[in-house]
């Protein structure tokens, strides 16, 4: 988005119809996203059903109680971003970018725990196909319980990385004042991409960390 | 574009709601358990905290027309593909499964195939594939 | 704009309005993106028709003729892959859907016109990459990448997965911007049942394209991480199911069946309307049965598997869905044939590829209900009757509607007339070439002769050869083409505004049109292709 001219592009004839097009753009795109991660979900689904005790027990090698405090932080984040919506409709940049930072530092510390986890899971040899060394399993089901595990929260890790980035790009508008009551339509197409990532990862907490 | 002001203690309030469900479905996880019911369950509470955080974190409820219905069908979509494939996968014979027969069980891809794990043997490169 | 000047073009057009290279490479006009899109899909029809060639003289004789065996098993995947990815997906939508979406729904462009720069680019990059993966060492796979054969494949799979997987993006990008452009740029009296039939065409195929492609981008991202990282998630040997691979690719690939052929069937609707002099019969029909056919193209992925160990319930459930195709397929072509059907028909080359396009869909439709009969297919599955079955959709229909598309706004694009006679020329001989390489290939598949084998029996020769004369029939009608195509670029006679006395909305515009489309805003007071009252049709 250039800065030099004017953010109301002509061609969409009014404002609202700019910032319609934009959400309704989004909204498909988090649609879009839904189908990207449905492979990951399928192959859950499928996998668990051929192999339903070895994913109970596959589970428990993962930390619960950290995944509870990633999820939590991850709904507050959600909740800080909201506010960034409401506040910047209101015009009120500073408050903006300043519950946006607080977002931003719960997602940095939501990856700092799943990397702290990731280590662990190395050193454990719970990994993914051929790197699977985990000796009370058995290969078939658990080394593809701890590739979808892989698979999900690492795809879920990098659509955190891009919201983050995101959310920093907001911060940067915000502080510059570019965004204002009027025109804020990055802020709320940005909280969206954020939300779904949020999403994702509600799904992923019980499917993964609470298998019995 | 809301003209009328809108508190943030709406916002606060979903937001204690969706946290009281994550405790619950920690509990429900870890300390009741719930056995065949615990999926069910979870899966349950995730939808109802999907929507909380759709409705209004996401401001559906202020979409309109197209904007509201294009996550709920991406969903169909998704639900069509786990449905089917699960479907056909719980309706095959057994020997078309993957723990179909047990000699089977055994890992018996050819050697030139299989790759040792990182730091036990020589590395080759894998870009062009195995 | 007086459409009866003494040159009847605009002095100023989206083509001379500004000329140097760079305004092209970063335009994010529309129509030069469209004319970017055709360039670039005609380039992968070239290669991969140069590929179709070598298969085709290789299978002149039963043994080794021109090429090895491998190189045969390279030849076929890079056959379908270009032809799928980088030139039927595209072909329609991202070239004339991007040039006359917005002008029928008199808009200036489409919703995001940096996002569809980007489309163009996105792609380059994904046929970059594949390509790179073509001159490595090719990839012997063939264009479905079945696991486990691809994870352990040596050739060059890698490089071609991530270009495909990036190509998809490009497809997303292009859905997504249609959906939107429908949505929110209409013009003041495009009220939703104005919107031409093209359009709905294209807001359908832009559904499964945004639907579709990502679940395609995910699991060919699955396999290059089991190549690369061994991560075994569809290796039997580790609990893995091969034939859930195969679900996921089809819940994809199926439906991009209908990603080429709703533009196809969107374009002969327009093609049909303007030559019969006649508005469309049944408009409300045409416009149901294309989300008819995206939806259920979604319920019927598993008639590629019956022999794959899929459940019997699956093939049951799969080959009963996909027979309902048919019936919405059927439904326009009624429509079609009604349309024509008491019209004042003027025979020009577009309708001529129209006329092709309804009789090789037919044949290609019916065979299609034959082989969703599971019990028909465990004979067919895998032999040229498959083969022959999908080149009559995918090359029969698709391809035709393509060429029917460039013959039709090819005027409308350039504002020059390509010489008539050559074009009938060139069209007959492309679709009695088409005949004549594909309907052996039926009689082939029916005698066993398997798809993808370098070798037949030496009894089998005579219908190979006839599909090889067949073969080279298609490649001379399309040199045809390009030959008149390119030289009524410098030298066709100057083109009138509505050259063919259409009635569809992309004419409101000027032939080769302003730089945003219309020099005032467009009015849309009339239903589309309404020939009721002669007027003559106005150039906004």
């Amino acid at each position: 988005m250039s800065t030099e001219t004017s953010p109301w592009e002509e061609h969409f004839g009014s404002r609202e119809n700019q910032s319609k097009a934009a959400q309704l753009g989004m909204w498909i795109f988090l649609g879009s996203e839904v189908l990207l991660f449905t492979n990951l979900f399928v192959g859950y689904a499928v996998y668990r059903y051929y192999y339903p005790d070895v994913f109970v027990e596959a589970s428990k090698h993962l930390e619960v109680g950290w995944a509870t405090v990633q999820t939590l932080l991850l709904v507050t984040s959600s909740l800080f971003v909201a506010l960034a919506v409401h506040y910047i409709r209101q015009g009120r940049q500073f408050l903006t970018a300043l519950v946006l930072l607080v977002a931003i530092g719960m997602g940095v510390g939501f990856l700092g725990i799943k990397g702290w986890e990731y280590w662990k899971h190395w050193t454990e040899g719970a990994l993914p196909g051929e790197y699977y060394r985990l000796a009370e399993l058995p290969e078939q089901g658990a080394s593809l319980f701890f590739t979808l595990y892989f698979l999900l929260t690492g795809l879920h890790a990098v659509h955190m990385l891009v919201a983050l980035g995101l959310l920093g790009w907001l911060v940067w508008g915000a502080v510059s004042g570019k965004y204002t009551a009027e025109y804020h339509i990055p802020v709320e197409v940005g909280g969206l991409y954020w939300h779904l990532v949020d999403v994702f990862w509600l799904f992923i907490y019980p499917l993964l960390y609470l298998v019995e | 574009m809301a003209e009328k002001k809108k508190s943030t203690w709406g916002y606060v309030a979903v937001w204690v709601v969706l946290v009281v469900l994550t405790v619950v479905t920690w509990v429900l996880g870890t300390k009741v358990k719930l056995g065949p019911y615990s999926l069910p369950a979870s899966l349950g509470i995730a939808v109802v905290k999907t929507v909380l955080v759709a409705m209004f974190f996401m401001h559906l409820v202020e979409q309109r027309g197209t904007r509201r219905v294009v996550l709920p069908v991406s969903v169909l979509f998704l639900g069509l593909l786990l449905g089917v494939s699960l479907l056909e996968a719980m309706t095959r014979i057994r020997m078309a499964r993957p723990d179909g027969i047990d000699e089977e069980l055994e890992p018996k891809r050819p050697a030139s195939t299989r790759t040792t794990p990182p730091g036990t043997g020589p590395e080759k490169p894998r870009w062009m594939g195995n | 704009m007086n459409p009866s000047a003494e040159s009847s073009q605009p002095a100023v057009t989206y083509l001379n309005h500004e000329t140097t290279v760079g305004s092209w490479l970063l335009t994010r006009d529309h129509k030069r993106i469209g004319v970017m899109f055709l360039v670039l899909v005609i380039l992968a029809l070239l290669l991969g028709g140069i590929f179709a060639m070598v298969l085709r003289i290789e299978l002149l004789t039963p043994g080794p003729t021109i090429i090895s065996a491998m190189t045969y098993n390279r030849m076929f995947t890079l056959h379908g892959v270009t032809m799928v990815w980088l030139f039927m997906i595209p072909a329609i939508p991202s070239a004339f859907g991007n040039f006359v979406l917005p002008i029928m729904l008199g808009a200036k462009d489409v919703a995001f016109p940096r996002l569809n720069l980007a489309s163009v680019y996105i792609y380059v990059a994904g046929a970059a990459l594949t390509l790179f993966g073509m001159l490595w060492s090719g990839a012997d796979t063939g264009w479905t990448f079945y696991t486990p054969y691809s994870t352990t494949s040596p050739t060059a799979v890698t490089p071609i997965l991530l270009g495909v997987f990036v190509i998809g993006f490009s497809t997303i990008i292009t859905g997504l911007n249609f959906i939107t452009t429908v949505h929110t740029l209409r013009a003041p009296g495009m009220h939703w049942s104005r919107i031409p039939l093209f359009v709905w065409a294209l807001y359908g195929t832009s559904i499964i394209q945004v639907v579709a492609t990502p679940v395609l981008g995910m699991v060919l991202l699955l396999v290059f991480f089991e190549r690369v990282m061994g991560v075994g998630i569809f290796d039997p040997a580790r609990g893995g199911d091969p034939v859930l691979f195969q679900h996921m690719f089809w819940f994809y690939s199926h439906p991009a069946v209908y990603i080429m052929v709703l533009p196809a069937m969107g374009v002969i609707t327009e093609v049909v309307c303007a030559f019969s002099r006649k508005n469309i019969f049944g408009y409300k029909m045409i416009a149901a049965s294309t989300f008819g056919i995206a939806f259920v193209g979604f319920f019927s992925w598993g008639h590629h598997m019956f022999v794959s160990g899929q459940s019997t319930f699956g093939s049951g459930f799969f080959g009963v869905l996909s027979m309902l195709v048919a019936i919405f397929t059927a439904i326009k072509i009624f429509n079609w044939v009604a349309t024509m059907y008491g019209g004042s028909i003027e025979l020009k080359v577009p309708l001529l590829y129209v006329l092709g396009f309804i009789f090789l869909l037919m044949f290609g439709g019916m065979t299609g209900v034959a082989v969703a009969t599971t019990s028909l297919d465990v004979h067919w599955h895998d032999t040229y009757f498959i083969v022959a079955h999908f080149h009559y959709i995918m090359v029969g229909a698709v391809l035709m509607a393509f060429l029917a598309a460039l013959h039709y706004w090819w005027p409308k694009m350039f504002g020059r007339v390509y010489p008539e006679r050559w074009s009938f020329l060139a069209a007959s001989t492309i679709i009695f070439g088409f005949i004549v390489t594909f309907l052996p290939q039926f009689l082939l598949g029916n005698l066993g002769m398997p798809r993808r084998y370098y070798q037949y029996p030496a009894e089998l020769q005579w219908l190979n050869v006839l599909s090889t004369a067949g073969a080279s029939l298609l490649a001379f009608g399309f040199s045809l083409i390009a030959v008149y195509l390119l030289w009524s670029l410098r030298y066709g006679a100057e083109s009138t505004p509505n050259p063919w006395g259409s009635k569809g909305y992309e004419w409101h515009s000027g032939s080769p049109p302003a730089p945003h489309n219309f020099t005032e805003a467009p009015r849309f007071e009339r239903e589309v292709h309404d020939y009721t009252v002669p007027e003559a049709p106005r150039v906004y």
